[in-house]
């Protein structure tokens, strides 16, 4: 417990704006999909794929992004492995939690005044005027407590992952120099957090136990047994999907989306492992292995509950 | 660590709750907004900048435009909050009267093998309704409560019924509610996981290299050391194999 | 888990009944005979981390007179595992007959792990096929426990922190009312004398599941 989120919230804040200038500094990344390491296909999950109504070019509404967040919060708790970071919108949102409080603080500071005012004038017949008017207040204080709290349990969530699996991240951003997807992957501060924490974790391997053992047994991940040392996600974990189809609703436009006999729409999957096809119907829910839906996951089309 | 052992394993019922009230609900204001805006000419500017709301997980206009007795939908979170202030009352959902459980009670007891099609945050919304906004039920509290309970029981024995199928391939759950999943969650996945590694275990090893080989480029990072169960017990120990 | 798994070095530390195909100088102490030269066709029980890689590995290196491997049907491995008592035809047989009633816990307190282990060894389908029928039907059992002990109330919490014990809270609770209700004391026997015979997955998939069960009830009666 020595993370403060209230700290990486703030920190995010104050980023957010610096983001904001450079446009979207991703945007070339996410649509190149050559990519060869397990992330990259997604790197377009969370901005492209959940805009419900809107056109390319407009941005989502703050319900649309709300909403947004809690499926990509939901869904990263549910996943075995860590997804990528929705770099867009939590930008839109963390600058829109900073106004937002801007606001609230310039009508809390009016109230404040309004009462001196009046208590001096009329005490008795102000009070349920004075309470009505309160109310936006009120309401607006507790869906921000709302949402801070989303982005919290979102933001805690992924850093645990990001401890979990701090090793096995540095292994595959080493093998693939290259591209280094844990920049798109993670969020400025996540990176920080995530170099220095695997710093640290590294050097309390070496001062306490690796530096006393010969060379050759010195490595973090001595593959020369046969259990890899260094825990990967369980790509086959089961997880609870719900089927929700197309983001416009539109049936026949998805070019995977199967219509049944009886009149049911739905996506067929393989489970490789048992040579096994699932037919996945709109609206259903299932228990699956993680990996035979990750494609439909990262499409929108399926969302972890 | 930044997430506790048990919310990596499932949610907590009070983020359930959460989750659940993001939803819709129809509400009778008991004040009116919409009025304000009106007077608002002839009062000074900043009064009406103060009512206005400016809401950030929903539509701000429905707040605003808020008759007295005049049914509108708002979010469970703020129903909730307007009906602490005296606000608002809430309007029952039609499936949550004594009419509407007994026809989803009897369907329980004439589908052995199904799930009635209660709203997938039944279990929740009921609770926290009977709780929050005891007085706008037209019906007995308890005599709701009890159909309520009668549902939960029925549809747990079919829950644990149903176990019986848990196997290492896929299960259906249709029309199984938000708590409900949440609370079975640990024991599925622990038990068909488990269940997964020993049929995997079972199969032939070219089978097993086939189904790790199977994917394409882009699984390199899955494919190269999927997981240890299996690769622990392939019978290819190469011949320095030291585990320890 | 994985490498640092506990459970899973326990495991290894199960013993396998092995025979040795060759006499191996200076290893006759393991059967109290020091300084001897082990026989071949001896008997002994090894750990399987030792057993399953000597099971495997080619002796041809120590045998050194290569030209004669090709008549000696190949090269024979160190030693010959022989299928351990938890995978026995009578254990099997009892798993069949009556799986709930069985107390695995006797018979390998890592069974499943044990047993993933052997059938991935030897791709035995059949036995994988029995320790999956083993586990649905003993997790139903499992599964009704959990949820019965957790809807009932208060000092059921003490179930728990006898495979658990991490929650100080619980030990106290149940001390406080462990007089106070003889039902539930007897019920308290009978499961958790059902508990003891449960395997260390087992006892994982109780726990979680009974912590689950509590918690939504625990939220069910905040909300009243």
């Amino acid at each position: 417990m020595d993370v403060d989120i209230e700290d990486i919230l703030a920190e995010l804040n104050t980023d957010s704006t610096a983001v904001d200038q450079s446009g979207n500094p991703f945007s070339d990344i996410n649509n190149n999909n050559n990519a060869s390491t397990l992330y990259n296909e997604s790197s377009s999950y969370p901005e492209t794929n959940l805009k419900t109504n809107a056109t390319s070019t407009s941005i989502p509404s703050p319900q649309q992004d709300y909403n947004n967040l809690i499926i990509l919060w939901r869904n990263e708790r549910c996943a075995p492995e860590l997804l990528p970071y929705p770099h867009n919108l939590m930008t839109r949102m963390l600058s829109r939690i900073q106004e937002q409080m801007e606001r609230l603080e310039i009508i809390s500071m009016d109230f404040l005044g309004q009462q001196h005012s009046t208590t001096t004038t009329d005490t008795t017949g102000n009070n349920p005027v004075n309470n009505n008017n309160m109310l936006p207040l009120l309401c607006m204080e507790a869906e921000l407590e709302r949402i801070k709290f989303v982005i919290r349990s979102f933001i805690r969530c992924r850093l645990s992952k990001i401890d979990k699996f701090s090793l096995y991240l540095r292994q595959i951003n080493e093998e693939n120099e290259s591209i280094s997807p844990l920049q798109d992957f993670l969020s400025k501060d996540e990176m920080i957090y995530y170099e220095s924490h695997s710093e640290i974790l590294l050097k309390l391997f070496n001062d306490t136990i690796l530096k006393h053992l010969p060379p050759n047994m010195q490595a973090i991940n001595d593959n020369t047994g046969t259990v890899p040392m260094i825990d990967e996600p369980d790509w086959n974990k089961f997880v609870f999907i719900k089927v929700i189809g197309p983001q416009n609703k539109i049936f026949n436009t998805d070019p995977i989306l199967i219509k049944g006999d009886n009149g049911k729409w739905y996506y067929e999957v393989i489970i490789p492992e048992l040579q096994e096809r699932v037919e996945l119907i709109i609206d259903s829910i299932y228990v699956m292995r993680y990996k035979v839906i990750k494609d439909l996951l990262m499409e929108g089309k399926v969302t972890l509950i | 660590m930044s997430l506790p052992a048990l919310l990596q394993e499932t949610f907590s019922p009070e983020e359930v709750q959460f989750i659940v009230e993001n939803q819709k609900i129809k509400i009778f204001p008991r004040i009116t907004t919409n009025k304000r805006r009106n007077l608002s000419d002839s009062n000074n500017e900043g009064n009406d900048d103060m009512s206005r709301w400016k809401m950030l997980t929903m539509d701000g206009r429905a707040l605003e435009t808020m008759i007295v007795m005049k049914s509108t939908e708002v979010t469970l979170w703020l129903a909730l909050l307007l009906k602490q202030q005296s606000k608002c009352n809430i309007i029952i959902p039609e499936w949550l009267t004594v009419r509407g459980l007994e026809l989803m009670l009897q369907y329980e007891k004439r589908n052995v093998d199904r799930f009635s099609a209660l709203p997938w945050d039944w279990l929740v919304v009921s609770e926290i309704l009977f709780k929050q906004a005891a007085d706008d039920f037209n019906d007995p509290i308890h005599e709701l409560r009890n159909r309520i309970q009668d549902l939960k029981e029925i549809r747990q024995m079919k829950v644990l019924q149903g176990l019986k199928y848990l196997n290492e391939s896929h299960l259906q759950l249709d029309n199984l509610g938000i708590l409900e999943i949440n609370e079975l969650r640990p024991f599925i996945v622990t038990v068909m996981d488990k269940l997964r590694l020993i049929h995997a275990s079972g199969q032939p090893d070219e089978e097993e290299s086939d189904e790790y080989g199977e994917g394409n480029a882009d699984d390199v990072g899955m494919g190269t050391m999927l997981n240890s169960d299996t690769n622990m017990s392939s019978s290819s120990v190469p011949p320095n194999g030291t585990m320890l | 888990m994985g490498y640092y798994d506990i459970d899973d070095m326990l495991t290894e530390g199960s013993e396998i009944p092995c025979k040795f195909l060759h006499d191996i100088p200076g290893l006759g102490y393991l059967e109290n005979n020091p300084g001897k030269p082990i026989k071949a066709n001896a008997k002994l029980m090894l750990p399987y981390w030792l057993a399953h890689i000597l099971a495997v590995v080619d002796s041809g290196s120590i045998d050194d007179n290569s030209e004669n491997r090709m008549d000696d049907e190949r090269s024979v491995p160190f030693i010959e595992m022989s299928t351990p008592e938890s995978f026995s035809q009578k254990v099997t047989n009892a798993i069949k007959t009556d799986p709930v009633s069985l107390d695995l816990h006797s018979i390998n307190p890592h069974f499943y792990e044990l047993a993933l282990k052997w059938c991935g060894l030897y791709s035995d389908k059949n036995l994988s096929e029995i320790v999956s029928h083993l586990l649905i039907q003993r997790a139903q059992e499992i599964n009704n426990f959990a949820f019965s002990t957790a809807i009932q109330n208060k000092n059921i919490n003490s179930i728990g922190s006898i495979t658990s014990s991490n929650n100080i809270n619980d030990n106290k609770n149940s001390n406080d009312n462990s007089n106070s209700n003889n039902n539930n004391n007897t019920h308290l026997l009978a499961s958790s004398s059902f508990l003891m015979t449960l395997d260390e997955l087992e006892k994982q998939v109780y726990k979680k599941s009974h912590e689950s069960y509590k918690d939504s009830k625990r939220w069910m009666y905040q909300n009243k």
